[in-house]
């Protein structure tokens, strides 16, 4: 049994179709990535998949639950999200933000408990966070910041993480830092990783599998190595795509007519 | 045995009485002896505790007292924002007077809830509030004299006061075929008293007829907003301005309002300016008051030049 | 350089500098008066009520502590912990710093309710010793009306909310303008005292009809500490996180407006409590609820003693409105923690 599923998922706001009949299984343990235009509906389809969006039609299971019909506690429990522009509220210390993660587990009324404070500084220590632990999340640089989002989310201790563009505005070694993690908890947890990615290089570098959607549809899904040399992508796209081999890895490039 | 019994009910009645009777606080009661410290909160109660006699009885007033203009005593206190608890030990203590507690205290508004504030420590508390009869104003100064033990005072300026105003009755010609329509003004913004409020009463005695009586309805209390158009249009051959103080009223602002410069009282020049605090008060001077009202209908009455048509 | 968020020890302190505070302001509250008595005279006058002693006070001087001060002195901790933790309360409900217990129209609504009472409307219809309850349906009203008009708290911004709050505001305050200018001077006058808010007409019946509102509504505040430092991270963060934001929100705004409500009717609006002291606390222990709810609490009820000690005291016999000591002594306290502020950031 897959440990997500889109069953013919239509999302709409208005009169205006954001998501179309999407059917997609994800396994457990393995890292889906969503690749596609600007607009092509990658944010709303990952927010639909953590339950912040309500399917029109279809429906978002994890682990054989449909995801709409949980409450906001188990749905927790099962997904955590991290967003393309994680709120950094300033005063916090990095631990409390990341003990924000432990919320589903001891609930509004009750303190963390020895169990949850453990939790935390697990997730700190294999983040490499520990020496930022009381320090104002303010004063955090851009990638200690998301590794903190990300440690958080990890904290919730789920068994699905949906992620939205990850490592936007990340130099590049935070940017390779973020995906290397995220590739450990899967390859060594089980996690099981759905996220949207712009750069179709790094998407192909660190996903089982690739997704690619365009105008609200799925146009194509399978191997990273054959997605981002199809021509269903250069055409989503609109422009040449070329992929070389190198040591290995697919890198993608566009070349100007 | 008889005796014993009849001894025994007794007892027992007294012993079940004797609740109520040290609640009735029949100290109070034998305490009928002249305040030695009163307490006025009211400015007419003020014009009236002084012109009764009883002024040096009064040790504090409330803040807008302001007659008679000497002899008032120096403490003032704000009778919207009362300090309840000053209120209380507010009086000098004398051989005389041990207690700091006021005698009597006289409101006509109950801020802060003082009437149930003082009455609960044992001070006795009198409101006062606005009459709607001549008849209200006269049971006041009667009440204030038998209170402070100036009971002949008050009766001889009640009897004046009756008089004065009789005679400013029996003064005015007979005029049946002359309609005296007259406006009186509260505030510039033409709020002004109909015939059952105190005032009302008195020019409706003088045979007026009040503009305002057309316009006031079960809401307003006899206080009725009048327009601009309405008091033009109803052209009335008198005015009162009561006014004059607070809003600098008099008859050259008056006729600079729009359309009233063609108001009969405003051409033939028939608009009496009242002082404020005599005409807001229901004291002893209500005869002052009196007496302006009743020249302004004479002299409307005798000018010829208004009556030809 | 931002400093690090206070440690544990620092918020102990100042939980305790509180606790000393608002014990000093109920003495403060029963020894301190126009009338003096004298300290130790009071201390074995209460002492003597558990018990311990006799009291050397005549029988007025007892009515006046007992009657006067005592139930103000009450009426002045409820009504400073109430406006306190609800001025918090919507702080981080809306995640506004100038969000203050009057923010959803229920300052607009009561200031109605009141002049609806006071003025007399209907002629006899009203009274004016139905003030406490009009003001009280007024708050409500005004309330539902915001929350229904801002969406129910269905919108995921807040500021419809707040917008909503406004217009209430605007309507209500008009209403009560035009009814004031149909009535005398001397009504105007009283509303106008009314609206400055005071706690001159405390009594222990006013105590007893407020405390049950205000024991729930500042628990339910208080519980809610967490939720809102997980609310903190916004609407979408918090309900991956497991927050059921609606539902919070709600019973939220509802014990804060509650709670308000009440201690609008029996005291008026008095302002700055409710905004100020959160902030004062937020600049001492720092930015979590959990912490900066309870200690405002304590605070605000502290805070309010003082002040009222002041306003019935600095101007007897009369008294100054209890409205315009906060105002003053809150305005340049609000410009101070804005300066030390700027300050830390810097």
């Amino acid at each position: 049994m897959s440990t997500v599923e889109l069953h013919e998922l239509s999302v709409r706001a208005g009169s205006i179709t954001l998501i179309s009949d999407v059917t997609l299984n994800v396994e457990a343990g393995t890292w889906c990535t969503i690749v596609g235009p600007n607009g092509a509906g990658k944010t709303t389809l990952v927010e639909t998949v953590a339950g912040l969006r309500r399917p029109s039609h279809g429906s978002v299971s994890i682990g054989g639950e449909r995801v709409s019909s949980m409450s906001e506690r188990d749905r927790a429990l099962r997904v955590a999200l991290v967003t393309q522009h994680p709120t950094v509220p300033s005063g916090m210390s990095v631990r409390d933000y990341v003990a924000l993660g432990r919320t589903a587990y001891h609930g509004l009324l009750r303190a963390p408990s020895a169990v949850d404070r453990q939790a935390v500084t697990d997730v700190l220590t294999r983040l490499s966070l520990d020496e930022f632990e009381n320090r104002d999340v303010v004063t955090l640089s851009g990638g200690e910041r998301q590794r903190m989002v990300l440690a958080r989310a990890l904290a919730q201790a789920t068994m699905v993480m949906v992620l939205d563009e990850p490592i936007t505005g990340l130099d590049l070694r935070h940017q390779m830092t973020m995906l290397e993690l995220l590739q450990k908890e899967v390859k060594e947890c089980g996690l099981t990783v759905i996220a949207t990615l712009h750069d179709l290089t790094l998407a192909g570098q660190f996903a089982d599998r690739l997704v690619l959607l365009d105008h609200g549809r799925l146009v194509l899904d399978g191997p990273s190595g054959e997605v981002v040399r199809s021509a269903e992508l250069a055409e989503c796209y609109g422009m040449n795509l070329r992929v070389i081999d190198v040591d290995g890895a697919d890198v993608v490039i566009p070349v100007r007519h | 045995m008889n005796k014993s019994l009849r001894l025994t009910v007794a007892l027992s009645l007294g012993l079940v009485a004797l609740p109520f009777i040290s609640a009735t606080n029949v100290l109070s009661a034998g305490a009928s002896s002249t305040p030695q410290c009163v307490v006025s909160l009211s400015p007419t109660a003020t014009e009236t505790l002084f012109a009764i006699g009883a002024g040096k009885q009064v040790q504090a007033v409330d803040t807008d007292s302001n007659f008679p203009t000497s002899g008032l005593p120096k403490k003032r206190v704000n009778a919207l924002n009362p300090s309840v608890e000053s209120v209380v030990g507010i009086c000098k203590t004398t051989k005389a007077h041990p207690s700091a507690k006021p005698d009597l205290v006289i409101i006509s508004y109950d801020a802060n809830d003082i009437q149930q504030k003082l009455s609960g420590v044992g001070i006795k508390v009198i409101d006062q509030g606005v009459p709607t009869t001549v008849a209200g104003a006269y049971e006041q100064i009667t009440q204030l004299g038998k209170l402070t033990g100036h009971a002949r005072s008050a009766a001889k300026i009640v009897a004046n006061l009756k008089t004065t105003i009789a005679k400013d009755v029996a003064s005015v010609p007979k005029h049946t075929n002359k309609v005296i329509t007259t406006y009186y003004e509260l505030d510039p913004t033409y709020y002004s008293l109909a015939s059952n409020t105190f005032v009302g009463s008195l020019l409706k005695s003088l045979g007026v007829v009040n503009i305002a009586d057309a316009k006031s309805t079960s809401t307003d209390a006899g206080y009725p907003q009048l327009s601009g158009e309405y008091i033009v249009s109803a052209n009335p051959k008198l005015i009162f301005l009561a006014d004059t103080i607070c809003c600098h009223a008099n008859e050259a602002a008056l006729a600079k309002r729009a359309g009233f410069s063609s108001i009969s009282a405003v051409a033939y020049h028939h608009v009496v300016g009242l002082s404020d605090d005599i005409a807001s008060r229901w004291g002893p001077r209500l005869g002052n008051l009196m007496n302006d009202l009743t020249a302004g209908v004479k002299a409307t009455l005798s000018d010829s030049a208004l009556w030809k048509k | 350089m931002t400093a690090n968020p206070p440690t544990g020890r620092r918020v102990a302190l100042v939980a305790v500098a509180t606790l000393l505070a608002l014990a000093a302001a109920v003495v403060c509250g029963l020894v301190v008066g126009p009338t003096s008595i004298g300290t130790t005279r009071v201390i074995g006058d209460v002492l003597s009520h558990v018990g311990l002693g006799h009291s050397t006070l005549s029988p007025t001087q007892s009515s006046i502590i007992w009657q006067f001060r005592a139930p103000r002195m009450v009426l002045g901790l409820l009504a400073g912990a109430m406006l306190a933790v609800a001025g918090g309360t919507y702080q981080g409900v809306f995640r506004n710093p100038l969000a203050d217990p009057y923010l959803l129209g229920v300052a607009a609504g009561a200031g109605l309710g009141a002049t609806i009472a006071i003025v007399d409307v209907g002629g006899g219809l009203t009274t004016p010793s139905w003030t406490p309850l009009l003001a009280f349906g007024g708050a409500m009203i005004a309330v539902i009306v915001t929350w229904v008009i801002g969406g129910r708290g269905l919108r995921s911004s807040t500021s419809t909310l707040i917008l909503a709050g406004v217009a209430v505001a605007s309507l209500f305050t008009s209403t009560q303008t035009f009814l004031q200018q149909q009535s005398s001077t001397n009504s105007i006058a009283r509303v106008y005292i009314w609206l400055l808010g005071s706690l001159a007409s405390a009594s222990w019946s006013s105590v007893t009809l407020v405390l049950p509102y205000v024991i729930v509504c500042v628990v339910i505040c208080v519980a809610a500490g967490r939720a809102l430092d997980v609310m903190s991270v916004g609407e979408d963060e918090s309900r991956s996180l497991g927050l059921p934001v609606r539902r919070v929100r709600f019973i939220v705004i509802a014990a804060s407006s509650l709670g308000t409500a009440a201690i609008v009717s029996a005291v008026g609006l008095i302002g700055f409590v409710g905004i100020i002291v959160p902030h004062i606390v937020r600049l001492l222990v720092g930015t979590s609820y959990r912490r900066i709810l309870p200690i405002s609490v304590a605070f605000g009820a502290a805070f309010l003693v003082f002040a009222d000690t002041i306003a019935r005291t600095v101007m007897a016999p009369s008294e100054l409105p209890l409205g315009v000591v906060t105002a003053i002594v809150g305005a340049p306290v609000f410009v101070l923690i804005l300066s030390l502020r700027r300050q830390m950031v810097t």
